[in-house]
């Protein structure tokens, strides 16, 4: 496991143990993990009888295909399973009547439905969605991969255009751990603990929920119920979309790619500090990774970590030019092709 | 694809129509031994035939012997030629079977050697007029097809061969095309998608980089 890994690596045993403010962090986990089983138990309940929708189906071969599903029960995963595997293994996000939905989160209405893959002739939001999900497979590594001990605060991942070359998950570690400076063996062994949720293939499981139920979710959190009242606040239905991996329930932004497994090469390349923010020591955490149907030549993909090793200075909108550091890899947002 | 089929205007065609089985890009040897023996038996008797030509073994056996014959004779091959030439210098890319469109590369290169000297150049000119049977075309290889190889050293014209499905006697096609036509490529080529997330990484990986030598220098 790769908590016993970077456990075996720290190297720093405090005689006085930290007084815990919050609940170890299995307790934390499991609590969190009951109050979403618990709501999407209660969202599900919401249609005892089947009802059935009509879904039009859109793509290259399939137009005019119309399927017969279940409202608030089938999922676009379920529509592509009627159609092929091919379906069933590529596509990463569904576009329904529009707008971007999560392959698992259940359909509501009759509506057209259009399965995107990462090989399409647009996939950029395929690809803002694949560096979302990455980002948070490893905020769920670095939760896991500290002792118990040791309070993880992972603080809202930045959303970083693709062309930067590296997804970043922004953590707040404990102040113990202020003076820890990660080694490259760390580094490995929290890629190792992400490719063993890769091989796992867990789903990525959305829920929209009130923001009432999401701040109970993250009670124990302060920063996350601050994050939950921000972005209910922008979300003009003023719900919150929940995603849970295994057994960890993030917050995120935007949807998120299908499952794990979609994912082939991971690797977590560094862990820079920023300095002190409100909630400790802002770190900083950087990692490249490509999906099953793009391989990459080991050649090019060792390019790729290279430069996904250098910090990545997220380019901000308040900011007229970012500052460009010798040392930064900043482009211009306006370089994103959209 | 607009592929033509070649036209002849000139009078001596020079090839058999291919509705018979055999197909008449290659010479039958058989049939020239057998007459040629046949001669031989009736030399005896044509002393006068025996006083024109040496009538050896070697000319019944072809070993080592690369030149083809076409139609029905020299005279007839070079018609055939001169035709299957002005359709392509005409359309730029024709359809014939396999040998005649070999046969035809190198003339049509040839006369693309010629056109390049110039239209004020008489040997050239020569070479044009009895080469292109329709005389309309003269001023389109000095004036369009020698500008447009007037960079290329040697290679003005491409062989493709393609499967024979339509063809009766299922006569080996090619293609052949002078370079630099209109038409869509003969092997397209698979354009890769720039927004894919491998292409759009390697883009900024590319940007960084002429970035940073930008700096440097």
């Amino acid at each position: 496991m790769a908590t016993r890994t970077v456990c075996q690596l720290l190297q720093r045993r405090y005689a006085s143990t930290a007084a815990a403010v919050r609940p170890p962090a299995a307790e934390v986990r499991n609590q969190r993990n009951a109050v979403f089983a618990r709501e999407q138990a209660r969202q599900r309940a919401l249609y005892p009888r089947v009802e059935k929708i009509e879904v039009s189906v859109r793509g290259p071969g399939l137009d005019g295909t119309l399927l017969i599903m279940n409202r608030g029960m089938s999922t676009p995963l379920s529509c592509a399973r009627h159609l092929t595997e091919h379906h069933v293994t590529n596509s990463a996000l569904a576009l329904v009547d529009g707008e971007l939905w999560p392959l698992h989160q259940p359909l509501t209405n009759s509506c057209s439905l259009t399965l995107l893959t990462f090989k399409d002739s647009d996939p950029t939001m395929v690809n803002q969605a694949y560096w979302r999900s990455c980002a948070a497979m490893l905020g769920q590594v670095l939760e896991a991969a500290f002792k118990d001990n040791y309070t993880v605060e992972l603080l809202s991942p930045p959303e970083v255009p693709v062309t930067l070359g590296a997804f970043c998950c922004d953590v707040a570690l404990d102040p113990q751990l202020d003076s820890w400076t990660p080694s490259e063996e760390t580094l490995r062994s929290l890629t190792r603990g992400a490719l063993q949720l890769i091989h796992q293939d867990l789903p990525w499981e959305p829920l929209e929920v009130v923001p009432s139920v999401a701040l109970e979710v993250f009670s124990h959190s302060r920063f996350k119920q601050e994050e939950v009242e921000q972005k209910a606040a922008q979300n003009p239905k003023g719900t919150v979309m929940l995603y849970r991996c295994g057994d960890h329930v993030l917050l995120s932004g935007g949807p998120l790619v299908a499952r794990t497994g979609l994912c082939s090469q991971f690797e977590v390349t560094a862990l820079h500090s920023l300095g002190q923010g409100p909630w400790g020591l802002h770190r900083r955490a950087q990692g490249v990774s490509l999906p099953l149907q793009l391989p990459a030549h080991h050649m090019v993909w060792r390019k790729l970590r290279q430069r996904a090793e250098k910090l990545v200075e997220v380019p901000r909108p308040e900011e007229a030019t970012p500052p460009s550091l010798p040392d930064s890899a900043s482009d211009q947002p306006a370089t994103t092709s959209v | 694809m607009r592929i033509a089929r070649e036209q002849g205007s000139s009078p001596d065609r020079g090839y058999k129509p291919r509705i018979l089985v055999k197909s008449c890009h290659l010479q039958d040897h058989t049939a020239t031994m057998r007459s040629l023996v046949f001669v031989l038996l009736i030399g005896a008797a044509c002393e006068s035939l025996a006083d024109k030509m040496r009538l050896t073994l070697q000319m019944l056996i072809s070993h080592g012997r690369v030149a083809r014959k076409m139609g029905m004779g020299p005279q007839s091959r070079i018609n055939m030629l001169r035709n299957i030439l002005t359709g392509l210098v005409r359309h730029e890319r024709i359809e014939t079977t396999q040998a005649r469109a070999d046969e035809v590369r190198f003339y049509a290169e040839k006369l693309v050697d010629y056109a390049k000297k110039g239209d004020t150049d008489e040997k050239a000119m020569k070479m044009a007029s009895f080469w292109l049977t329709e005389k309309d075309l003269v001023p389109k290889l000095f004036k369009v097809l020698a500008p447009r190889f007037e960079s290329h050293p040697n290679g003005y014209t491409r062989m493709a061969r393609i499967p024979c499905t339509q063809n009766l006697d299922r006569a080996k096609m090619a293609v052949l095309e002078y370079k630099g036509n209109p038409f869509p490529p003969i092997y397209p080529t698979k354009k890769q998608n720039e927004l894919t997330l491998i292409n759009q990484l390697l883009k900024g990986y590319r940007e960084e980089r002429a970035q940073l030598f930008a700096a440097k220098s």
